[in-house]
């Protein structure tokens, strides 16, 4: 198997030299430079190492990338790409599953419905929102802001960023399989425009709950599969640290999907990954979303479409047409 | 001791209750254990046998393909067309349920769990999709016997996508009002569980089959518990309300046939 080389190790040496780039040019700046040399030299280097290991990617640092703790999570789009949010909590069934986020927000002047998975940005609020894995009770809050928007008849946006649903034994009693394949169904049943943005993990079918959607947009480090590069590995190969290998054989990059036409686009992220620019990152998700958005408003009928689109994904040899 | 020789194909073990079954009587009780009524896996061909008075198959000509070209997935597949004698998971087509007087034309789909572990890629997808369409031009109910252990992992995000295809295909009937009834068999787990399954009008299941979307060892790590030796089972399901009712083995054709002939009896 290929040696990956060390996205963290690699991250903390730049950091490292970025610092003593800035500290030189502050130095410049105020004409105290001894040897403009140096500088000049540390400069190259630092953009050489950066393009050419960030440019060429394993699809493993993507998942690394998109497993990164300082990566933006559903809660700074709230508060970066959307406005005005208002939450609608409970799935009036006894619970409230904080790994489920939805409410009313607005994208430019557009209002919309959001509705996301929410990993939190502490430990605490990690916990609290169970990183992003909901239960049962999860999918029956999403499915009740999806039946808000289109009662409102306002367009849904979705925002995917799970690990997978919770692998848990009440989990399993309350009837996963149900929760997640009514939130698959609920999503073709409604008549509003929607549009999916798969932020950093797409795992499995707790992502796909929240996925259905006319048009899919996704981050370039995200990574969606059917399972983990880290199940399929033990799995496949009985060794969940052949991971790598595992994600690179399950075509699970955002330019996997793009390919194999499961996504409409991929939204640039900053070289190192969203998190060394969140501006840049926040600007590029607004603007795709709105695109779609104003594409997806002009669509006859969504619902329609949405149909049509799942009905045609497959890939198989029919003897009678060749 | 006579029992021990097991070689000779005409004695059977029993899976769980250990008891040697002469192979006659096993076929004669439809692979149930005439000690512990274990329900043993069968194959789809066999379940047609055993299920219907008559039956056509549909959609033979839709094949598997390794897209990913993924590890020896294409061997793989070769192998288990040629073991099985199937194209892939499923069969689909049409007949009549065994015993059924009025003999009511019911469209079918019936899982194979020793094809790939019954696993659902693109052709499972595609083929629930036109049985689907075929029950809906044909206005009659689709049963669907399932047992798989999820997503077929070789196929990648293509075959996740397979779990809304197939909802989208049951969702058509839903809107036309034709009714889906899916009897689980041992097992049904994963993306096949928690797509075209869960959404069923009604959900039956085998006597001992397990149900459920993750698997054991993986919530046992998450939960750094042992799981109850019951779990996931008809009997939990049954418990916690996941399904509608139970069903020996025996009885399946019957118990069809009553839903099929209440839907019959008000066409127009
Ligand atoms: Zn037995």
């Amino acid at each position: 198997m290929e040696e990956l080389w060390d996205l963290y190790e690699i991250e903390k040496f730049l950091d490292e030299l970025d610092k003593k780039i800035l500290t030189l040019r502050e130095l410049k700046q105020k004409g105290q430079l001894v040897n403009p040399q140096e500088l000049e030299i540390l400069e190259l280097k630092a953009q050489k190492i950066k393009e050419e290991l960030f440019n060429n990617l394993h699809p493993y640092h993507r998942v690394q990338l998109s497993r990164h703790p300082k990566r933006p999570v559903f809660e700074d789009l709230i508060n970066n790409v959307f406005e005005d949010f208002y939450e609608l909590f409970g799935d009036r069934m006894g619970y409230n599953d904080f790994s489920i986020v939805g409410g009313l927000a607005k994208l430019n002047e557009y209002p919309v419905f959001i509705l996301g998975h929410s990993k939190g940005k502490n430990t605490q609020d990690r916990i609290k929102r169970n990183y992003g894995m909901p239960n049962p009770e999860g999918f029956y809050k999403a499915i009740r802001v999806m039946e808000v928007a289109n009662n409102f008849r306002t367009p849904l946006i979705t925002v995917v960023d799970t690990p997978g649903a919770y692998p848990g034994d009440v989990a399993e009693q309350r009837g996963q399989f149900i929760a997640i394949a009514k939130a698959i169904s609920k999503l073709f049943d409604l008549d509003i425009p929607v549009i999916s943005l798969i932020l950093s993990e797409g795992g499995s079918g707790g992502a796909l709950a929240l996925n259905v959607a006319n048009f899919v947009v996704m981050l370039e480090n995200a990574w969606y599969s059917v399972i983990s590069p880290e199940g399929a590995a033990s799995i496949l190969y009985r060794d969940s640290s052949k991971a790598p290998l595992a994600a690179k054989q399950l075509k699970i990059t955002s330019y996997d999907l793009l390919s194999l036409n499961i996504i409409d686009e991929i939204i640039k992220e900053p070289l190192q990954g969203a998190h060394k620019d969140l501006n840049y990152t926040f600007d590029n998700i607004k603007h795709t979303l709105i695109y779609y958005l104003k594409k997806a408003l002009k669509l006859d009928n969504p619902k329609e479409h949405r149909f049509e689109k799942y009905r045609n994904i497959g890939i198989f040899d029919n003897l009678i047409k060749i | 001791m006579f029992f021990k020789t097991q070689n000779s194909n005409n004695w059977i073990k029993c899976e769980k209750c250990k008891t040697i079954i002469f192979k006659q009587d096993l076929e004669e009780n439809l692979y149930v254990c005439t000690k512990c009524n274990y329900h043993f896996v069968i194959n789809a061909h066999y379940r047609i046998k055993i299920t219907f008075d008559s039956f056509y198959e549909l959609f033979k000509e839709i094949y598997p393909k390794d897209f990913l070209n993924f590890d020896d997935y294409s061997k793989k597949l070769k192998e288990d067309q040629e073991k099985t004698n199937l194209t892939d998971a499923i069969i689909t087509g049409y007949g009549c349920l065994k015993g059924d007087i009025n003999k009511y034309k019911v469209s079918v789909g019936i899982m194979d769990f020793n094809f790939r572990g019954g696993s659902m890629g693109s052709v499972v997808g595609e083929k629930i999709a036109l049985i689907s369409e075929y029950a809906l031009k044909n206005d009659t109910p689709l049963i669907i016997f399932s047992s798989s252990g999820g997503a077929r992992m070789q196929e990648g995000i293509i075959s996740l996508m397979q779990m809304a295809k197939t909802i989208s295909a049951i969702k058509l009937l839903n809107k036309n009002r034709i009714p889906f009834i899916n009897i689980i068999t041992h097992p049904t787990t994963g993306g096949v569980a928690a797509s075209f399954v869960g959404i069923a009008d009604i959900i039956l299941s085998e006597i001992g089959a397990l149900i459920g979307f993750a698997g054991q060892r993986v919530i046992e790590q998450t939960i750094k518990q042992k799981l109850p030796p019951d779990f996931q089972t008809a009997e939990f399901s049954l418990k916690y309300g996941l399904i509608d009712n139970i069903v020996h083995r025996h009885n399946i054709p019957n118990i069809l046939s009553k839903f099929i002939n209440s839907f019959y009896f008000y066409k127009k």
